[in-house]
């Protein structure tokens, strides 16, 4: 399967322009020097059979800011997104619209074409509150938990804290700073 | 139904929690036959644990049980049918219906009662005297702090005279306490080790505090005391435990006696039991509605009732929580939840008129809900994932916990026209706040305000009046057969051989996380329940 390059600068831009001016500020600012760039999967080179799932692996990659996503929850959290009637023409759509970004070093500092549509952006929020939260929520059914602690929540203050149930910081351990600093 | 009753026993205990667990581990180790009886299932700490990681929704209840056969209340939840009308004020009462009760989660904090709470409307005209004083109590107090290992500082506080050391040493601080304690100093507070059935050291079979940080919802290595331990060793001395088993209605007899108690098993089919004694001990909303439901023409009001205080004077712990989010880190969500104590406003004249208050520092972090507002925000990764540590870094919570004096019109009624999943009348409940318990969270919430400044906090938000889930009163003890339920002993003034037994009892509750004087009154209790047998 083949890998594409995603600049972070460019991702942070094409996933805010549909947020607030003042959060696509924020983001363009903290990320106006960082020209890191992250892999993630190519879906166009993909079997014909494959090609949905890997898109929207690809897609998950660019919303979550991660090319090292949990497999196993990411095959739970695309069943459950393949139950929704509506899954596979916002997932294709969606990614399209992000295409533009993909194999760029850097990006362009505005483009009215790179924002998503509306239902482009509601089902990317979706997907990424899906990984964040390890919850999945819809009015459709009851919410159902797609992950624990794979929960993306828990990657972003892992060094620091424990995960709930999970992890702990042995006796007394509590007392002082945690041990990654 | 046969009319015989399908099982027999010395002493039939309803209700498998603290209290219960405890009452039948006494009497069962003095050689006396015991049934315990329990309406919810019995479960596995492993099996709540994977439960909690396993559960979309997240709160203190969802990875236990709440079976058709024992529903319970659901975790504050304005969707929950349990209860039928609950008001003027917000209530939302809580509790499991497993076997070992609410303690497997709870905080821990187990600080006794204070000599004057025992004698309230004397020395500050609220509230009610108790029929014991502390020194009566003090000798029960020390023997549940041994069974279930409390650690504490022996020399950190004066208000509670203790006859003995405590168990187990104080806890360490956590990072966060260490962090916030010089700023809650600054607005006027002093803290000292807060009592808690949490083990400091290895204790009693179980393992040394291991820094899960979460007490509740369950404690994962248990090393904090859950009544479970006292269900298996109450076992262990030949206590037969039923769960599943749940009590229905009470029978007296021509001589005001409880001859038995009805049950019905999950498949429906009904057993009873005869007993010398009974023991209620079912937290004090299922225990009063046992009694209401057992109403019968010798007791039309219900049983052990003839005063008309069953379901009356339920009181709870008030209390109001505030967030921070600070400049610096303070690393919460590490260690055990609380481990310090302010008591400066537990005791003082000013309780003939406002409420006392006890604060602490909550070392415990709901993630869920704040990732899920930090999504809200708009914020995508990497910057969410940034500013979500950031924010959870830096973030602390802290509460203060206020006396609530009972008044007669709180408390529950059932309404017959309804019924629960179980086919039990459903529970209304009367409730308001009163301008003692309010005033008390007005003088507590200037002192939230002043840590936060002390602090120098970014953001500050102090939730509403909302309760502890520590449920009291109800079936109360008193020396007056016209104004209580019980005697001092726990025994019901209408019935020698039935017995009450947890928070239900009590007439006031100060500012005492309720578990440790449930335990005390219950050792008590079953100390009382012996000599009964023996006469």
């Amino acid at each position: 399967m083949g890998k594409l390059k995603i600049s972070r600068r460019a991702a942070a831009l094409g996933l805010l322009t549909g947020a607030t001016g003042l959060l696509s500020y924020r983001a363009w600012h903290v990320f106006e020097n960082d020209s890191s760039v992250f892999i993630i999967t190519d879906p166009d080179k993909a079997e014909p059979e494959g090609r949905l799932f890997n898109t929207f692996k690809a897609l998950s990659q660019i919303v979550t800011f991660r090319s090292d996503l949990h497999e196993p929850t990411l095959e739970t959290i695309y069943q459950v997104f393949h139950d929704e009637p509506w899954m596979a023409e916002h997932t294709l759509t969606s990614y399209e619209q992000l295409k533009p970004f993909i194999n760029q070093e850097t990006a362009p500092t505005s483009n009215p074409k790179l924002a998503l549509g509306e239902g482009q952006k509601w089902f990317t929020e979706h997907l990424l509150t899906t990984w964040y939260l390890g919850i999945y929520y819809h009015d459709r059914t009851q919410p159902i938990r797609v992950a624990y602690e794979h929960a993306l929540m828990f990657d972003a203050i892992k060094e620091t804290q424990p995960i709930p149930l999970i992890d702990a910081t042995g006796p007394r351990g509590w007392s002082s700073k945690p041990e990654a600093l | 139904m046969s009319n015989q009753p399908t099982h027999h026993t010395q002493v039939a205990i309803i209700g498998s929690g603290v209290a219960g667990a405890l009452c039948a581990y006494r009497l069962a180790a003095k050689g006396i036959n015991v049934i315990l009886l329990e309406a919810g299932p019995t479960v596995e700490r492993s099996d709540i644990v994977e439960n909690f990681r396993a559960t979309a929704k997240q709160n203190l209840t969802s990875g236990y049980p709440n079976p058709d056969y024992a529903p319970r209340p659901e975790w504050v939840s304005q969707e929950d049918e349990f209860f039928g009308s609950v008001g003027p004020d917000n209530m939302q009462p809580e509790y499991l219906r497993v076997v070992g009760g609410t303690t497997w989660h709870w905080g821990g904090i187990t600080p006794r009662l204070l000599p004057s709470d025992f004698e309230m409307k004397t020395k500050f005209g609220v509230g009610h005297n108790w029929p014991i004083d502390y020194a009566t109590l003090e000798p029960y107090y020390a023997q549940a702090e041994r069974e279930m290992g409390v650690c504490g500082d022996d020399d950190a506080s004066t208000l509670s005279p203790r006859s003995t050391p405590y168990p187990l040493p104080p806890l360490a601080p956590a990072y966060s306490e260490t962090v916030m304690l010089p700023f809650a100093e600054q607005a006027g507070l002093t803290f000292s080790p807060a009592p808690s059935a949490r083990n400091s050291r290895g204790y009693d079979g179980r393992s040394e505090c291991q820094g899960f940080s979460t007490c509740s919802p369950i404690c994962p290595s248990a090393a904090q005391y859950a009544a479970i331990v006292h269900v298996r060793k109450a076992q262990e001395h030949g206590a037969q435990l039923f769960d599943q088993a749940l009590v229905d209605r009470l029978e007296i007899d021509d001589k005001s006696k409880v001859s038995v108690a009805h049950f019905r098993r999950p498949d429906g089919t009904r057993e009873s039991i005869s007993a010398d004694v009974f023991v209620l001990g079912a937290n004090c909303i299922e225990s009063a509605r046992i009694l209401l439901m057992s109403a019968g023409e010798a007791t039309p009001a219900g049983i052990a009732n003839s005063s008309a205080q069953v379901g009356r004077n339920l009181f709870d712990h008030p209390g109001i929580d505030s967030t921070l989010v600070l400049k610096q880190p303070v690393f919460a969500g590490r260690g055990p939840e609380t481990t310090r104590l302010a008591e400066n406003f537990r005791e003082g004249g000013f309780r003939s008129e406002h409420a006392s208050w006890s604060f602490y520092f909550h070392n415990h972090l709901d993630f869920q809900i704040a990732a899920a507002e930090e999504i809200a925000t708009g914020l995508k990764p990497p910057e969410l994932d940034a500013h979500f540590k950031w924010k959870m870094e830096r973030t602390i919570s802290m509460s203060a916990l206020i006396e609530q004096p009972p008044v007669e019109a709180n408390g529950i009624r059932l309404d017959w026209s309804a019924r629960d999943r179980a086919g039990q009348p459903k529970i209304d409940i009367q409730w308001q706040w009163g301008e003692y318990e309010l005033a008390g969270a007005a003088h507590a919430k200037i002192y939230l305000e002043k840590i936060a400044k002390a602090a120098g906090a970014i953001e500050q938000t102090v939730t509403p009046l909302y309760g502890h889930h520590h449920l009291m009163g109800m079936i109360r003890m008193g020396e007056n057969p016209k104004t209580s339920v019980t005697d001092a002993e726990g025994r019901t003034h209408d019935h020698s051989n039935l017995f009450a037994i947890g928070g239900a009892v009590f007439p006031t509750g100060g500012t005492a996380n309720p578990t440790l004087t449930i335990a005390a009154l219950s050792l008590r209790c079953a100390d009382s329940i012996e000599r009964q047998l023996k006469e």
